[in-house]
């Protein structure tokens, strides 16, 4: 498997706080990596600390193969690196064609202060072409004209999604995608995450806390609990572990649950 | 040190004062979200209420101040409670202009109630020595100052460690939801914390008049905006650091004043507390200062989406309306110039503000510099003043065309600079720092030999244009020079909102941290943003310049960014982008031209109360789309209803009747 974005002994620090301590994880091109925890894990601030909003104490994290540790988070995004958010960060006055038309013009603005006026025709076209195959990959495109604000929770989710296809990005870390989603939107849109890796081979790390979802789709886990990793391996192997178990104390009977919805799926 | 020891003791005292309003707008701001632009006109209204009661109705001073303090204090602070929670959850330019809406209301009241000049406010206390500290007298009313300053803030710490009440206070800060779930009002917490807020502005206001030589409206509204710095220091947060840092940012000023003796330094004690404020909230992490209660992200509006034809018609028959105004308006021609000018103004704020999201109060800045770019690089020499118009200016042959270019690229430059705390703040804090800028113009470049120092009271002038068959120089032939390059403008900037950058900007005003994540440098834009908008407000000055020549400092007074932005924000409740501009051009020049009751003081305050209705009521933004479409619907049910009532006529009429 080709290198996607690999973290090395990564420690991030609020103040005094330590969020982060220690997480190595890999999560290669054509896989479906989850990280997943209990909540107040450091799952999100892992996240950050990859796409570059937050600067990590200590460790590294490697975007195919070159270290991306100082670059900020535009730059991160110009390498093929995109996220979505757990708490949606959604062009709120815009439609949900011109938010999945930014996800592929943003990245066009480059460092040339000149190309953030402007854009060429055939930009212009390449964006068209873009939002039109995203909101297709999602089964958005009747909603292409709708203002985002009047859309429910679920389809806020696939817009975000969609921005995300549409830049064109080759590792994806998506954040809590399904929250929000019922039953029958989750199980849609783990279909379209096993498309997106197994058809085009891109590489994505979720985070998730529907555990259904998570078993149902992902190749390999990584747990955190307390900013510290305590367990990888496939889903089998993480439902099986006492140790996870123990960490998701009090949800056990979730966990059970989820097992019997991957063995349904 | 004996030279300074003056200064130190006269610096305490007005510090302190400027602690003690410092912790009124410290205390409101981390209660409500709300951060109080009008705090310093509070003051201002509350020592000319102080006026009014001892010196015109000979009340005892004791008396006065109570009664000074209750209204503004107590009844402000009740008003400001109810005014903040209505602005909850509005966009934080919003709020930015409710509370500046409310600044101006209040100046233009004062200006209009007791006049322009201003007025000497003798001291009340007494000011007999209390004793003499190496030869330096210190009288017993600065020591009465200090003492009222020092025993507020020892009384609110306590209260808020050791009360129930001020527990409770602190606890709204950090979780209102929760504290109204364990059964204790938050709205009660707040009402009494805007009380103790307003009531420390409306004390500072009454203690800092007599140390002035006279009072007058801005000068006092500006002097507690010194308290901005003191809350600066505490960053937004800390009463101790708030009430120290005043002191402190008083020393500083009163020692700058001995210091810097000779103009154009001697303005810098004035904006000595700005100073420190832009130093602080550029050091300081946005993630370090409180975040208001305001929404950055904009919301859906749809404009009312009129058939090209039509739309297309309306601008044809504005362009050919505007053409044929000389024919239409005679003299007053030179209004309408002005008005235009302002338009661009109007449409460089509006581009700022309502597209991108950002803001700035240095407007008037930009406009400024653009003025006297413009006059630079078109008058050699001014020669000896005659009583012609322009007769004895020397030119320097640079073409209009050229030179209003030069002015918008200067403009620009400095603009660019501007964009440097864009990057680091958002919101108030920007709103504070391009704020600060704007005074540093007023006290300390304006008066400079560059710009508008140094030259005799007839100002800087520009030479007019040549233009068309008009006779050289004649207002028509500047009118038309004026028209071509506003239609200029307006395409130019429509253009861009379409463009690219104008998805961007919007893109950065909902959200700046997506678009990051995206792979758009954002402050590449920022920078773009400030430049294109700092470029056109001076475009903006050199037309403004070239119509009414000579122009003076006092066209650019800091208080004018204010009322540009409040005007623009009502005239944008109604209007879309290239509209508003004319819109808001009207109402600032073309309306008091005709009403001479409309002057400056009551044009302050008609705006101010709008901006403020417009706040409240529709987070700026009358939603012309849904009305449209509402109206629509009504109408096409009505029609239904209707077709109905034909068709099955008896059946609704009994269902009528029976409603009735």
């Amino acid at each position: 498997m080709t290198a996607g974005l690999e973290v090395r002994d990564l420690s991030v620090r609020y103040g005094g706080n330590v969020a982060v301590a220690g997480v190595t994880l890999s999560a290669p091109m054509g896989r479906l990596t989850g990280l997943i925890g209990p909540n107040g894990a450091g799952k999100t601030t892992t996240f950050n600390a990859c796409s570059g909003l937050l600067r990590p104490a200590t460790g590294q994290v490697l975007l195919f193969d070159s270290d991306v540790t100082r670059l900020g988070p535009a730059r991160r995004a110009r390498r093929k690196l995109g996220r979505t958010f757990q708490r949606m960060e959604l062009f709120s006055s815009m439609t949900v064609a011109e938010n999945v038309a930014l996800g592929r013009e943003a990245g066009l603005g480059g460092s040339n202060p000149l190309r953030q006026f402007l854009a060429s025709p055939a930009q212009r076209r390449a964006v068209q072409a873009a939002t039109e195959e995203a909101l297709d990959a999602c089964f958005i495109t009747d909603l292409a004209h709708q203002a985002v604000e009047t859309l429910s929770t679920g389809q806020r989710r696939l817009v975000e999604l969609a921005r995300v296809l549409a830049g064109g990005f080759r590792m994806l870390l998506l954040d809590e995608v399904s929250s929000g989603l019922d039953h029958a939107e989750s199980e849609h849109l783990g279909g379209i995450l096993r498309r997106l890796v197994d058809e085009r081979g891109v590489g994505i790390l979720l985070v998730e806390h529907d555990m259904a979802l998570v078993m149902a789709v992902c190749d390999y886990l990584y747990v955190l609990d307390f900013g510290k990793p305590i367990f990888e391996g496939t889903p089998p192997e993480v439902q099986a572990s006492p140790i996870v178990r123990a960490a998701y104390l009090g949800s056990e009977a979730g966990l059970q649950a989820a097992g019997h919805a991957a063995k349904v799926v | 040190m004996k030279e300074f020891l003056p200064f130190i003791i006269v610096g305490t005292v007005t510090g302190s004062l400027y602690g003690l309003a410092g912790l009124g707008l410290v205390l409101t701001y981390r209660t409500s979200g709300v951060f109080n632009f009008a705090h310093g006109a509070l003051a201002a209204a509350s020592a000319y209420g102080f006026y009014t009661l001892h010196f015109n109705m000979h009340l005892p001073w004791p008396v006065a101040l109570l009664i000074a303090v209750g209204v503004f204090g107590g009844v402000g602070g009740v008003l400001l409670e109810r005014l903040s929670r209505g602005l909850t959850g509005v966009r934080t330019a919003t709020i930015i202009v409710a509370t500046i809406g409310l600044l101006l209301f209040l100046q233009g009241f004062l200006y209009w109630r007791y006049g322009l000049a201003r007025r000497n406010f003798p001291d009340f206390l007494p000011t007999k020595t209390a004793f003499t500290v190496l030869e330096v007298t210190v009288s017993w009313a600065q020591i009465i100052n200090v003492a009222v300053g020092t025993a507020s803030f020892v009384a609110l710490f306590l209260f808020l460690r050791r009360t129930r009440l001020g527990v409770s206070m602190r606890a709204v800060v950090s979780a209102p939801d929760l504290l109204g779930l364990a059964g204790t009002s938050p709205v009660r917490i707040r009402v009494i914390s805007w009380v103790i807020g307003c009531s420390f502005a409306a004390l500072t206001g009454i203690l800092i008049s007599p140390t002035l030589v006279g009072i007058d409206a801005i000068l006092l509204t500006a002097l507690v905006v010194q308290a901005f710095g003191a809350v600066a220091i505490g960053r937004f947060q800390s009463l101790p650091l708030t009430y120290l840092g005043g002191i402190a940012i008083g020393i500083l000023a009163a020692v700058a004043q001995k210091q810097f003796l000779k103009p154009p330094l001697n303005g810098i004690s004035s904006v000595t507390p700005f100073l420190v404020l832009i130093a602080v909230l550029l050091i300081t992490p946005a993630r370090k200062l409180p975040v208001g209660v305001g929404r950055l992200a904009g919301t859906a509006r749809r404009g009312l989406r009129l058939p090209p034809a039509v739309s297309a018609g309306a601008a044809l028959a504005a362009v050919v309306g505007l053409v044929a105004l000389p024919q239409l308006v005679g003299n007053r021609l030179p209004i309408y110039g002005s008005a235009l000018a302002f338009v661009v103004l109007f449409l460089s704020l509006s581009f700022l503000t309502q597209v991108s999201g950002q803001i700035s109060l240095a407007h008037s800045a930009f406009l400024a510099i653009g003025a006297v770019t413009m006059s630079h690089l078109t008058v050699e020499s001014y020669g000896a003043t005659g009583s012609g118009n322009l007769g004895k200016v020397a030119g320097t042959g640079i073409p209009w065309a050229v030179a209003l270019l030069g002015a918008g690229a200067v403009t620009a430059l400095v603009g660019a600079v501007l964009a440097l705390p864009a990057m680091r703040t958002t919101g108030v804090y920007l709103a504070l720092v391009t704020f600060g800028f704007g005074l540093l113009m007023d006290n300390v470049l304006s008066p400079s030999g560059l710009m508008f120092g140094g030259t005799s009271q007839a100002g800087r002038r520009v030479l007019r244009p040549d233009f068309g068959p008009f006779h050289p120089g004649s207002d028509k032939s500047v009118y038309y020079a004026i028209l071509a390059v506003v239609l200029i403008c307006c395409a130019v900037l429509s253009a861009l909102r379409r463009a690219r950058l104008g998805r961007y900007l919007r893109g950065m005003a909902d959200s700046p941290t997506a678009l990051t994540t995206l792979g758009l440098g954002v402050n590449t834009t920022r920078l773009i943003v400030f430049s294109v908008s700092a470029f056109f407000a001076g475009i903006a000055g050199a037309l403004f310049a070239t119509q009414t020549s000579p122009v003076t400092a006092f066209s650019f007074n800091v208080t004018n960014s204010l009322l540009y932005l409040t005007i623009l924000i009502v005239a944008a409740t109604v209007a879309g982008f290239v509209t508003s501009a004319f819109v808001a051009a009207a109402l600032l020049v073309v309306v008091p031209a005709y009403l001479s009751s409309i002057t400056f003081e009551v044009q302050s305050m008609l705006f101010g109360l709008a901006a403020l209705l417009a706040a409240v009521v529709s987070d700026g933004r009358v939603d012309w789309g849904s009305i449209a479409a509402r109206f629509r619907s009504r109408l096409a049910s009505a029609a239904t209803a209707s077709e109905e009532r034909r068709a099955h006529g008896p059946v609704t009429a009994r269902v009528e009747g029976a409603e009735a």
